[in-house]
C-alpha cells in the first residue's frame, strides 16, 4: 500500500486514529524519491536539546515521528506524548534502529554516545542529524567518517553557522584565498574572545554517590564511558562538566564558534599542527579553568580561544583577517577568476538529493578536533605537536592515549 | 613523608562548588616539588584517597595524583630519567593493599595514562575481578604493549562469568590478537549474543580468510540489531581481504539481505560487485 503524504496528513487530522508510515525503502530509496514520500523520523536522547535537535532535523522534510528513545523512561514518554502518542518508545537505541519505519535519526544524547549511535544508525541504513560536539575523542570522528562513507548515508552536525557564513561574499573570498594555497606564510589569526562558558560548565568534584531514579538506566547511560558512581549532575545539561561525557563549555560551544570559521578559512580537511594552552592543572573528573589556547595550522594560520573568564588574556598575536590585499596582483587575479565554492546543502536538501550535507562528517570531525586538541593541551599541560594526516600526536605516546580512548565492553568503534 | 605542602595549593571547591579559585603558579610550583620524588609521592597520595561514599574529601589528592600521571612521561623525557616507569610501578604496588574497589579503579585509571609494559602484569591481575575488570581492561588497552598476554591468560578463568568473559574477549578483539583466533571462533557459537558479536568483531580485526566460512555462517544466524552489526563486520572484512574473497562476502550479503528494509545493503553490495 502506498501512502500519499497529503492524504496521510488529512487522514491523521480527521480521525486522529493513528498513522501508517510507508518507509522510504518501500516507496523510494536512493535515487527514487517520490514527491509524496513521508520520512519516518526518530529522536534518540529526548531531554534538554533533544526536541530542538529533532525540529532541526525535520525542517524542510515531510516527516512523522515514528520512534523515540531515551535511557530515562519519563523523558522518552514525555516527548512522544507531546509529539506523537502513537510513536514507539524505546530505552535502548539498538531496538529503535531495528525499526524499519525509521528513515531519519536525530541524536541528542550526551556526546559520549554520539559516535557509536551515529555509526550504528548508518549501519542500519538511516540518515543522521547529530548534536554538537560530534564526538568525545578524536578517533571516534574518524570512525564516523568511515562509516558514513561505507554506507553512503547522510550526516549533518547540529550546528548551522557555516550555512550563513558561506553566503557572505567576504567569507567566500577568504575561503578561496585559503583553498588556493597562494598565501604563504599565512598571516591569518582568528581570535574567539569569550563565549566558551567556563564557569557555566565547570564541574563540582567530590560529590557523594546517590541512587539513580528508578526510571534511569544508569549502566546504559554510562555506555562506553567508565562506569562511575551516580551523582545527579552527571545526567542532564551538567553532563558537560565531566570529561567522561563531554569537555566543558569549550566542547559545548566550540563547535558553534569554530565550525563556521573552519569553513571560511578552508580547513574542513585538516587540523592544527601545534597546540598550546595557558591553563592550571586539570582535575581528573570535572572540567575547570583555563585562560587561552593557541592552535596553529601547517600554513601558519592560527585559531585562538581566549576564555576571558580566568587567568591572563591572550596577547601573543593580534587578530588578523585574510584578504586579497595580502596577495600579489597576479595572484589576486587568480582568486577573482576562481569559481565560488559549491553552495552548502542543508540536511533536507542532502537527504532528497543523496549528496553530502554542508556539515558532513569530515568537516564536523575536523571542527570537533579543534575542540579536542584544545582541551588536550589544557589537560596535558604541554605544547602538543599534531599530525593531521595520521591524526596522532608526534613523539608523545601518552598524549596519544587521549586520541583513541578505550571503551567499556561491549562497546567499540 | 609529609605531602601536605604539595596538596595545599590545589583548590577546594569555591563558589558554586567548582574549582574556580585555582592558581597556576602555586599549583605548578607544588607539582614541580612533588615531581622530585614522584614514586614516593605517588605512594603517599594513594593513602589519601577515599572511597567516593566515605566521609571527608580527597579532591586535592586526586587532583595532584592525576596531574602527576598526565605529566610524568613528559617530565621524564625532559629529565632523561625513568620517572614514568618508577611512578607507574609505585601506583600499581599500592593496589596490593587493602584499598576500596573504587579507589583501586581510580589508581588504575591513572596508570592508564602513564603506565608502560612494566605494569601490565599487575593490572592484568584485575581482569578477573568483578567491578574493577572494566577499568583494568581499558588501562591495558591504552598501554597496549604486552597487554594481549594478560587478556589471553585471563580468558579461561572468566568463562563462567559472562560480564568478565565479554570484557576479556573485547580486549582481545580490540588488540586484534592473532593468537586468539580460536577463541573468536569459539565465541561464534556461544549462547550469548554479545559474545557472538565480539567473536565476529575479533575475526574482522584479524582479517584471516581461513575463518571466512565460520564467519559467514555465524553472520547468517544473527537477528535484529545484531544482524545489522554483523553486516557491518562483513563489509569491513571485505575491505580488508583480497578481491576474490571480498566478492564472496558481497555475494553472501546479496543472498541473505533480501528484506525490504535491507535494500540499502543490496545497493551497496551491487556497487561493490
Amino acid at each position: 500500500m502506498k501512502t500519499n503524504r497529503r492524504k496521510f496528513l488529512k487522514t491523521s487530522a480527521a480521525t486522529a486514529a493513528g498513522f501508517q508510515i510507508v518507509p522510504r525503502h518501500v516507496i523510494g530509496g536512493q535515487g527514487h524519491t517520490p514527491p509524496s514520500e513521508t520520512y519516518g523520523a526518530a529522536l534518540i536522547g529526548c531531554g534538554g536539546r533533544g526536541p530542538g535537535t529533532y525540529e532541526g532535523m525535520v525542517r524542510g522534510l515531510p516527516t512523522q515521528l515514528v520512534a523515540a528513545c531515551d535511557v530515562q523512561k519519563t523523558r522518552v514518554e514525555g516527548f512522544a506524548r507531546r509529539k506523537n502518542p502513537k510513536a514507539k518508545t524505546y530505552n535502548d537505541f539498538r531496538r529503535l534502529l531495528e525499526n524499519p519505519d525509521v528513515d531519519l535519526v536525530a541524536i541528542a544524547t550526551p556526546p559520549h554516545w554520539h559516535a557509536l549511535i551515529s555509526i550504528a544508525a548508518a549501519e542500519a541504513g538511516k540518515d543522521v542529524l547529530c548534536e554538537k560536539p560530534m564526538t568525545r575523542f578524536i578517533a571516534e570522528g574518524r570512525a564516523v567518517v568511515e562509516a558514513f562513507e561505507r554506507y553512503k548515508r547522510i550526516f549533518q552536525i547540529g550546528t548551522f553557522g557555516r550555512f550563513g557564513a558561506s553566503k557572505s561574499s567576504t567569507s567566500r573570498t577568504i575561503h578561496k584565498i585559503m583553498r588556493s594555497g597562494l598565501l604563504k606564510p599565512n598571516p591569518g589569526v582568528h581570535i574567539k574572545k569569550g563565549g566558551l562558558k567556563l564557569h557555566n560548565w565547570s564541574g563540582k568534584p567530590g560529590l557523594k554517590p546517590q541512587t539513580p531514579s528508578a526510571d534511569l538506566d544508569w549502566d546504559l547511560y554510562c555506555g562506553p564511558s567508565p562506569f562511575k558512581p551516580y551523582v545527579s549532575p552527571r545526567v542532564g545539561g551538567t553532563h558537560r562538566n565531566y570529561w567522561d561525557y563531554e569537555g566543558g563549555g569549550l566542547c559545548d560551544m566550540g563547535q558553534h564558534h569554530f565550525d563556521p570559521q573552519q569553513w571560511i578559512y578552508g580547513k574542513d580537511d585538516t587540523s592544527p599542527v601545534t597546540i598550546e594552552a595557558f591553563a592550571p592543572p586539570s582535575h581528573p573528573d570535572v572540567t575547570g579553568m583555563w585562560a587561552w589556547v593557541e592552535l596553529t595550522y601547517a600554513d601558519g594560520f592560527t585559531f585562538v580561544m581566549d576564555s576571558t573568564e580566568w587567568g591572563p588574556r591572550y596577547e601573543r598575536k593580534a587578530s588578523k583577517q585574510v584578504s586579497l590585499s595580502q596577495l600579489s596582483e597576479a595572484n589576486q587575479a587568480k582568486i577573482k577568476a576562481m569559481p565560488d565554492p559549491e553552495p552548502l546543502l542543508s540536511f533536507a536538501e542532502a537527504v532528497k538529493q543523496r549528496k553530502p550535507a554542508g556539515g558532513h562528517p569530515e568537516a564536523a570531525h575536523r571542527a570537533a578536533c579543534i575542540l579536542h586538541l584544545a582541551n588536550l593541551a589544557i589537560r596535558l599541560g604541554r605544547k602538543l605537536q599534531y599530525d593531521p594526516v595520521k591524526e596522532q600526536f608526534v613523539g608523545d605516546e601518552e598524549a596519544n592515549r587521549f586520541i583513541n580512548v578505550p571503551m567499556r565492553s561491549p562497546w567499540h568503534l | 613523608m609529609d605531602i601536605q605542602p604539595y596538596l595545599d595549593p590545589f583548590p577546594l571547591p569555591a563558589k558554586r562548588g567548582i574549582l574556580s579559585d585555582i592558581n597556576k603558579e602555586t599549583t605548578e610550583k607544588a607539582l614541580a616539588e612533588a615531581m622530585k620524588n614522584p614514586a614516593t609521592v605517588a605512594g603517599e597520595l594513594v593513602k589519601h584517597l577515599l572511597d567516593p561514599g566515605a566521609e571527608g574529601n580527597d579532591i586535592q589528592a586526586r587532583h595532584l595524583l592525576h596531574t602527576m600521571a598526565v605529566r610524568i612521561a613528559d617530565y621524564g623525557r625532559k629529565a632523561k630519567g625513568n620517572q614514568r616507569a618508577e611512578f607507574s610501578i609505585a601506583l600499581t604496588k599500592s593496589l596490593s593493599g587493602n584499598l576500596p574497589d573504587r579507589v583501586k579503579a581510580f589508581v588504575i585509571r591513572q596508570v592508564q595514562l602513564c603506565g608502560g609494559e612494566e605494569v601490565v602484569p599487575a593490572i592484568g591481575a584485575f581482569l578477573t575481578v568483578g567491578g574493577i575488570a572494566d577499568d583494568a581492561s581499558q588501562a591495558l588497552l591504552a598501554i597496549n604493549k604486552g597487554s594481549a598476554d594478560q587478556f589471553r591468560n585471563a580468558l579461561p578463568k572468566v568463562k563462567k562469568d559472562i560480564m568478565l568473559y565479554r570484557n576479556v574477549l573485547h580486549g582481545l578483539a580490540e588488540l586484534a590478537d592473532k593468537a586468539s583466533r580460536k577463541s573468536f571462533l569459539e565465541a561464534l557459537d556461544h549462547k550469548d549474543g554479545e559474545v557472538q558479536l565480539l567473536g565476529l568483531w575479533g575475526l574482522t580485526q584479524l582479517a584471516d580468510a581461513t575463518t571466512l566460512d565460520a564467519f559467514l555462517a555465524a553472520d547468517g544466524r544473527q537477528k535484529g540489531f545484531a544482524r545489522v552489526k554483523a553486516a557491518s563486520f562483513c563489509l569491513q572484512l571485505a575491505e580488508k581481504l583480497p578481491k576474490e574473497k571480498a566478492a564472496g562476502i558481497y555475494r553472501h550479503l546479496q543472498k541473505t539481505r533480501t528484506a525490504p528494509q535491507e535494500k540499502y545493503l543490496q545497493e551497496l553490495v551491487a556497487a561493490a560487485l
